[in-house]
C-alpha cells in the first residue's frame, strides 16, 4: 500500500468516525426530544395501574386463544399419524 | 361617530366582562385546589389516627400477650410470604408497610416484622407486570413493557436473597433500624419525644374512637373492631390520596420528569424517589413507566434505576405513619419505619454500584420477556413460580428444618 493510499483511507476513516459520532448525537437528541414529548402526555400514564382488570382480561384472551390453538394443533397431528 | 363610539364602549366591556369571568374562572380553580389540599390534609390525619388505632386495638384486645398472637409468623420465610401476598392483594406497598407501623406499635416484634416488610417490596412489583400483560397484542411492544416490569421484580427478589439471609443471621436491618430510632426517640431533651406534635392532635380522636369502642363492645372484640377498622382506614385513605394526587402532582411530576432525562442513573433514581413521594404510590410511578418503555421511547436501561427510586419513595408513608405512634412502642414503630428505609437504600446502594449484580435483574426481564413473547405461558409460570411455588417450598421446607 502507498503512502497516498493509506493517507486517503485514513482521512475517509476520520470523516466516517466524525458522523458516526455526529449521528450518534442526532439520534440521542432525537430520542430526547421524543422523551420531552412523551412526558407532556405523562397524565394519560398516570392512571395505568387503574385499569388492572382489563390488562388481565385481555391477557387471559390471547392465552386461551393460544393455548387453544396449541391443542388443536397437537390434536391434529396425532390424528395425522394414525 | 356615535355608533362608532357605541361599538368601542361594548368592545370594552365585552373585554371587561371576559377578564372578569377569567378571574372568577381562576378563583374557581383556586378554591377547588385548595379544598383538594385541605382534603388529602385531612386524610392523612386519619392515617395517622388509623396507625394508631391498630396498635391500640392491640393493647386492648390482647395486652401483654398480643407477642404471642404473632408467634406464627416466627419463620423469616412465612413472614416473607404474608408481606408478598398481603401486597399483592391489596395493591400498594404503602399500605402494607403502614399496616405493619401499626402491628409494631401493637406488640408484633420488629424481628418478625422486617421479612414482612421485605415481602411488600415483591408484593408490589405484581402491579406492573399486570399493567404490562395488557400490552399482549402489541409483540415487540410488549416484549419491551413486560422487561420494564420484571426488571422491578427481579431486583426485589434478588435483593431479598442478599439481605434476608444477612438479616437472619446478624440482624442487620434490625441494627441499623434501631440505631437510627435511637437517634430520633433518644433520651437527650432534643429528641422527637420532647416536642411531638402529633400527640396532641390524635389522641383526643383515638381516646373518643376507644371509648366508644369499648363502651359498645364487650373485651377483646372492641379491641378487633378497633384494629379492622384501622386496616381499613389505611387501605381506603392511601387509595383516596393516591387518586389525589395522581391529578394534583401532574404539573409536579412533569417538571421532575423533564429534569431526570438524559441526566444517567444517579438523576434516574432520584426522579422515581421524587415521583413516588409525590403520588404516594410505588405502583403509579412503576406503572406509568411501562407504556413509556414499551413504545421504545425510554430504554430498558432507562427504566431501571426510575423503578429502583420507587423502591426508596414509598418509604414516606411508612415514616409519616410511625410518627403517629406514641407511648412505650413509639421507637419501635420508627425502627421498622427505617428498616424498610434502610433496606431499600441499601439494596440500590449495594446492587445497582456493583455492575456484576447490576446486571442480573437486566439480564434475567430481557431473558423472561424474550421467552414471554414467544409463548404466553411463561408469563402464568412466572407468576405461579414466584408468588405461589417458591414461598410454599421456602416454608414448608424452613419449616421442616425445624427454622
Amino acid at each position: 500500500m502507498t503512502d497516498k493510499t493509506q493517507e486517503e483511507l485514513e482521512t475517509k476513516i476520520a470523516r466516517l468516525e466524525q458522523y458516526l459520532v455526529k449521528l450518534k448525537a442526532e439520534l440521542e437528541k432525537t430520542r430526547l426530544r421524543e422523551q420531552h414529548e412523551a412526558i407532556e402526555q405523562i397524565d394519560q400514564y398516570l392512571h395505568e395501574d387503574d385499569n388492572l382488570t382489563s390488562d388481565l382480561e385481555e391477557f387471559w384472551g390471547v392465552l386461551v386463544s393460544d393455548m387453544r390453538e396449541f391443542f388443536d394443533h397437537r390434536k391434529k397431528r396425532s390424528q395425522h399419524r394414525h | 361617530m356615535e355608533s362608532g363610539g357605541i361599538i368601542i364602549s361594548s368592545g370594552a366591556q365585552q373585554v371587561e366582562s371576559e377578564k372578569r369571568s377569567d378571574g372568577l374562572v381562576h378563583v374557581l380553580a383556586l378554591l377547588n385546589r385548595t379544598r383538594e389540599w385541605l382534603l388529602i390534609a385531612f386524610l392523612l390525619y386519619l392515617l395517622l389516627v388509623a396507625v394508631s388505632m391498630i396498635g391500640n386495638g392491640f393493647n386492648m384486645a390482647a395486652g401483654e400477650n398480643a407477642k404471642d398472637l404473632f408467634n406464627f409468623a416466627r419463620n423469616p420465610f412465612t413472614g416473607l410470604v404474608i408481606g408478598t401476598v398481603a401486597t399483592a392483594l391489596i395493591q400498594s406497598s404503602s399500605t402494607v408497610t403502614s399496616i405493619i407501623v401499626g402491628l409494631v406499635a401493637g406488640g408484633l416484634p420488629v424481628v418478625i416484622a422486617i421479612p414482612m416488610v421485605m415481602g411488600a417490596n415483591i408484593g408490589t412489583t405484581i402491579t406492573n407486570t399486570i399493567v404490562s400483560l395488557g400490552h399482549i397484542r402489541k409483540g415487540i411492544e410488549f416484549r419491551r413493557a413486560y422487561a420494564a416490569a420484571t426488571i422491578h421484580d427481579f431486583f426485589n427478589l434478588l435483593s431479598v436473597i442478599i439481605f434476608l439471609p444477612l438479616e437472619i443471621e446478624f440482624g442487620l436491618l434490625d441494627k441499623i433500624g434501631a440505631y437510627l430510632s435511637s437517634l430520633v426517640y433518644g433520651g437527650n431533651s432534643m429528641s422527637m419525644k420532647s416536642f411531638n406534635f402529633i400527640k396532641p392532635l390524635i389522641q383526643p380522636v383515638l381516646k373518643t374512637i376507644q371509648e366508644i369502642a369499648s363502651g359498645l363492645l364487650p373485651h377483646p372484640l372492641s379491641g378487633i373492631i378497633m384494629i379492622l377498622l384501622g386496616v381499613t382506614t389505611i387501605i381506603a385513605v392511601i387509595t383516596v390520596i393516591g387518586r389525589l394526587l395522581k391529578v394534583l402532582m401532574v404539573g409536579r411530576v412533569k417538571k421532575v420528569f423533564h429534569w431526570a432525562v438524559g441526566r444517567g442513573p444517579i438523576s434516574g433514581i432520584t426522579s422515581g424517589t421524587l415521583l413516588t413521594i409525590l403520588v404516594q404510590s410505588s405502583s403509579t410511578t412503576t406503572s406509568l413507566i411501562v407504556p413509556l418503555a414499551g413504545n421504545g421511547i425510554f430504554t430498558l436501561r432507562q427504566v431501571y434505576p426510575f423503578t429502583l427510586g420507587a423502591n426508596i419513595g414509598t418509604c414516606i408513608t411508612a415514616l409519616l405513619a410511625a410518627t403517629a405512634i406514641t407511648g412505650p412502642t413509639a421507637g419501635l414503630a420508627l425502627q421498622i419505619a427505617f428498616v424498610h428505609l434502610t433496606y431499600n437504600i441499601l439494596g440500590v446502594v449495594v446492587i445497582y454500584s456493583i455492575p456484576f449484580l447490576r446486571n442480573i435483574p437486566l439480564r434475567l426481564a430481557t431473558t423472561l420477556a424474550k421467552a414471554t413473547s414467544r409463548n404466553k405461558v411463561y408469563a402464568i409460570a412466572y407468576i405461579g413460580v414466584v408468588f405461589f411455588l417458591a414461598p410454599a417450598i421456602l416454608i414448608i421446607g424452613s419449616n421442616a428444618l425445624g427454622w
